[in-house]
């Protein structure tokens, strides 16, 4: 018999970031609900459905533990961005790069690498200290990061127009990108990088 | 009195399509029967969803089954009713009756 593989990025998702411990039945039963014939974007919905579903339940089952997570990973960033920062990091960088709200220039691609590593931090602190939950927290932190980036759709939307007739904006529009998609990807890598060996 | 569990819909359809598949009853095999038998959509993380509030009220137990490979090698999870669960079963059932019985706008309407 020959055996079709189901989309690779699906099964990934589902690999790292279906909460609970013991999955592997789900995962063989959406591989055998594929090999059966159903579609690929049978296999995507199932896929998404499994994984909000499972942090659904655990969020409704310690509802505290979550919103102590979701602190956890703030309290980390807004101590960086408020305290460490400005004490430590803008009087270097100042000393080093001319100061410049161009995306591309040296400082503020410093900056972004430096955020991002940051927000990798955040991430694999909310996991390491919810480690049975691990998932479901570092999952609910990215997403509540997600949610209070969407402030700036409005922004984000009126750029992406204007990159259309004027390229001059496209820098911008990359930036305000790169907060609103690798902020909470840099958390879930964070999170990842506690992952025991099965 | 003994205490019964209130079966909810979604909980009544798993709990009768498990006693209708018997020995065969897991992930794939029941979602389908409640597609077919039920008329609705259902997803899989809903169903494992509702048989673990199941298994955790006593209702349903579960068994690792043999692993196969258009499943990548992964077992199954094989569940079965218990007593108390057939017991609610056919409590619920016979509460629907009730409530059913004497209603005139559903005299001679065909289920």
């Amino acid at each position: 018999m020959r055996i079709s593989k189901p989309p690779i990025p699906a099964t990934w998702l589902l690999e790292h970031f279906l909460p609970g411990s013991e999955n592997d039945h789900i995962i063989g039963d959406l591989m055998e609900g594929f090999q059966s014939g159903r579609s690929r974007m049978w296999y995507w919905k199932e896929v998404l459905a499994a994984i909000v579903i499972g942090v659904s339940k655990e969020t409704v089952k310690h509802p505290l533990l979550a919103l102590r997570a979701i602190s956890f990973g703030w309290g980390t960033w807004l101590l960086f961005y408020y305290a460490v920062a400005p004490k430590v990091l803008y009087p270097v960088f100042r000393r080093i790069f001319t100061p410049s709200g161009y995306p591309f220039s040296p400082g503020q691609l410093i900056w972004t690498v430096t955020s991002l590593l940051v927000l990798v931090g955040s991430g694999w602190i909310v996991a390491r200290f919810h480690r049975p939950n691990r998932i479901t927290t570092v999952l609910l932190f990215a997403l509540s990061v997600f949610i209070v980036q969407l402030r700036t759709f409005p922004w984000l939307w009126s750029t992406a127009a204007n990159s259309l007739t004027n390229t001059r904006f496209l820098p911008y529009l990359i930036d305000g990108l790169e907060i609103q998609i690798l902020w909470p990807a840099a958390i879930l890598f964070g999170g990842l990088l506690t992952r025991t060996k099965r | 009195m003994a205490k019964h569990h209130h079966l909810g819909t979604f909980e009544l359809a798993v709990m009768l399509a498990l006693m209708r598949l018997g020995d065969s009853a897991y992930g794939i095999p029941i979602s389908r029967e409640i597609e077919e038998r039920g008329g609705r959509g259902v997803t899989l993380g809903s169903i494992y969803a509702t048989l673990e509030r199941l298994k955790t009220k006593g209702l349903v137990y579960s068994e690792i089954g043999e692993p196969t490979p258009e499943r990548g090698g992964r077992a199954k999870k094989y569940f079965r009713v218990t007593e108390t669960g057939l017991r609610e079963v056919r409590e619920t059932q016979r509460v629907l009756k009730r409530l059913w019985q004497g209603l005139r706008e559903l005299e001679g309407s065909r289920a």
